[in-house]
C-alpha cells in the first residue's frame, strides 16, 4: 500500500501520527474530493442562513454574507492545512441566534460592540489553546461522557434534518409532532429512502448522490408550490437576487 | 473593521463574553468529540486526534469572525457527512474550503439546493453518529445515568451545551455520593462551577 503514489500524496494532509498502512484511514484523492463536496453541501446553507439570522441584530445582509463565506473557507482551509482534519469550521448555528437574540436584542448591546465581544473571545480561546487548557478540558471528560455526547449529537443532527424537512413540527400540545403528508414531506421521504438504500449498498459518493436526487425530485414541487426561500425552480430566481440588493 | 474593541471591554460586556466563551467553548469541544468519537478519527491514546491544533484553528475561526463581521466560527456537526464518504485527511476540509469562497458571487444559486436535499443526509448521519452509544456501560448505573442525561438532553434542549452541563453536573454528583472519587477530577469540578455559572448568567 506504501508504494500507492496517491497515498503518499495525501500523506501531506494526513494527521502527523496516524501510521501510513492504518486500514482505518485507507483513503484516496477521489475519496477526499466526494467527502469535501459532501461535506460542503451539508453545511452550505450557513451562507445564507447566517445573514439572515444576523439581520435581526441589524447587521446588514450582504456584508454578514461575504463576511461568512470568507470566515468558513479561511477557516475550514486552514483546518486541512494546519490541523489536518476533515472537520469544517464555520459561523455556528447556535451562536448566531445567541448572538442576535440574546445579545444585540435581548441585552441591547450595539452590534458593533457585540462584534468586539466575538474578537476577545476567540482571543481568549487562542491563548487557552496554546497554553493546552482545551486540550486538558477535553481530556477531563469521562469518556463515557464523550460516547454520550456523540450519541447525543447523532439525535440532535437527526432532528435538526427532520425539522429542516418540515417533517417534525411544532405541536402546541405536545411539543413537537409529525406534519400532515403533503408533497413536500414526501419528497423527503423517498429522498430519505433512496439515500438510505445508497449507503446500505455502499455506494461511492451516496450522500452526495442522496442530496442531488432530492434536489432534482424537489424542481416540481417548487413551481407547484411556489416557495421560493427553500425551493426553486433550479436556475437563479431573480425575486432572490432584488431581495438581496434590496436588504443591502 | 466595523468591530468596537474598546465598548466591548466594559464591565457590563464580561456576562456577554463569558456566555459566548461557555458556549462555543463547549460547542466546538463536543463536536470535535463527537465527530471524532463516531469516525475514530482518535490517535493511539484514544483522544480526539491533532486536538491542539484544531482548537488553534477553531479559535482563529472566532478572531476573525468578529474582525470580518460575522457570529463566532466553531466546528461543524455536518462534517460527519463528509466523513462517513470517507474523508479521512485534511483534502476534504481544504475541498469544503475552497468550495465556499465562488457563494460570495454566487449566493443565490445556493437556493437551487432546498431545504430538504439536505435533510436526508442529516438524518442518516444521525444513525451513523450514534454508533458510540454502544460504548456506555448500561449495566453500570452510575456511568449510564450520567451518560444518558447528556445524550438525551442535547437533542430535547436543542443545545449541545446544555446536554454537556446536565452532563457533568449530574456525573459529579453521582459519582461523589456512591464514594467513586477517583472518578471525578478537579479540571471537572471547575467545569461543573462554570457550568452553573452559565446556567445562572
Amino acid at each position: 500500500m506504501k508504494s500507492n503514489s496517491q497515498f503518499d500524496y495525501l500523506s501531506r494532509f494526513r494527521p502527523r501520527f496516524v501510521g501510513h498502512d492504518g486500514a482505518r484511514d485507507r483513503t484516496d484523492l477521489r475519496t477526499e474530493i466526494i467527502a469535501g463536496m459532501t461535506t460542503f453541501l451539508a453545511t452550505m446553507y450557513i451562507i445564507v442562513v447566517n445573514p439572515s439570522i444576523l439581520k435581526a441584530a441589524g447587521m446588514p445582509f450582504s456584508a454578514v454574507l461575504t463576511a461568512t463565506v470568507l470566515v468558513s473557507a479561511v477557516s475550514s482551509i486552514a483546518m486541512g492545512l494546519y490541523a489536518r482534519n476533515p472537520i469544517v469550521v464555520a459561523p455556528g448555528m447556535g451562536l448566531n441566534a445567541f448572538f442576535a437574540y440574546s445579545v444585540v436584542v435581548g441585552m441591547g448591546v450595539k452590534w458593533e460592540t457585540a462584534l468586539g465581544a466575538v474578537f476577545w473571545s476567540g482571543i481568549v480561546f487562542i491563548i487557552l489553546s496554546v497554553f493546552n487548557v482545551r486540550n486538558m478540558i477535553v481530556k477531563a471528560i469521562p469518556k463515557q461522557l464523550r460516547f454520550a455526547i456523540a450519541s447525543g449529537i447523532g439525535l440532535f443532527i437527526a432532528f435538526i434534518g427532520f425539522e429542516n424537512a418540515k417533517f417534525v413540527i411544532g405541536n402546541q400540545a405536545t411539543i413537537v409532532g409529525i406534519s400532515k403528508m403533503n408533497p413536500i414531506v414526501i419528497t423527503f421521504v423517498v429522498g430519505l429512502m433512496i439515500t438510505s438504500i445508497l449507503i446500505v449498498k455502499r455506494v461511492k459518493g451516496a450522500i452526495l448522490v442522496g442530496i442531488f436526487t432530492t434536489t432534482l425530485l424537489a424542481i416540481p414541487i417548487g413551481r407547484l408550490y411556489g416557495d421560493a426561500s427553500s425551493i426553486n425552480a433550479g436556475i437563479p430566481d431573480t425575486r432572490y437576487l432584488e431581495r438581496l440588493s434590496f436588504t443591502s | 473593521m466595523k468591530l468596537d474593541l474598546i465598548g466591548s471591554l466594559k464591565l457590563a460586556m464580561f456576562p456577554v463574553i463569558f456566555a459566548m466563551l461557555f458556549t462555543d467553548m463547549f460547542d466546538s469541544l463536543s463536536t470535535f468529540i463527537g465527530v471524532a468519537e463516531a469516525a475514530e478519527l482518535v490517535d493511539e491514546k484514544g483522544e480526539p486526534r491533532e486536538l491542539k491544533r484544531s482548537l488553534i484553528v477553531d479559535a482563529i475561526s472566532t478572531t476573525i469572525a468578529g474582525v470580518f463581521g460575522s457570529s463566532p466560527g466553531t466546528a461543524y456537526i455536518e462534517s460527519a457527512t463528509g466523513v462517513e464518504e470517507g474523508g479521512r485527511t485534511g483534502l476534504t476540509s481544504i475541498t469544503a474550503g475552497v468550495l465556499f469562497l465562488p457563494f460570495m458571487f454566487l449566493s443565490p444559486l445556493l437556493s437551487i439546493i432546498p431545504s430538504i436535499a439536505t435533510a436526508p443526509a442529516l438524518v442518516l448521519v444521525g444513525a451513523f453518529m450514534m454508533r458510540p452509544v454502544l460504548r456506555i456501560n448500561w449495566a453500570k448505573l452510575d456511568d449510564a445515568i450520567p451518560a444518558f442525561l447528556g445524550m438525551i438532553l442535547i437533542p430535547l434542549t436543542y443545545s449541545i451545551t446544555q446536554g454537556i452541563i446536565w452532563g457533568f453536573i449530574s456525573w459529579t454528583i453521582v459519582k461523589l455520593a456512591v464514594g467513586k472519587r477517583t472518578e471525578v477530577n478537579w479540571m471537572l469540578i471547575a467545569i461543573d462551577c462554570f457550568s452553573i455559572l452559565a446556567l445562572i448568567v
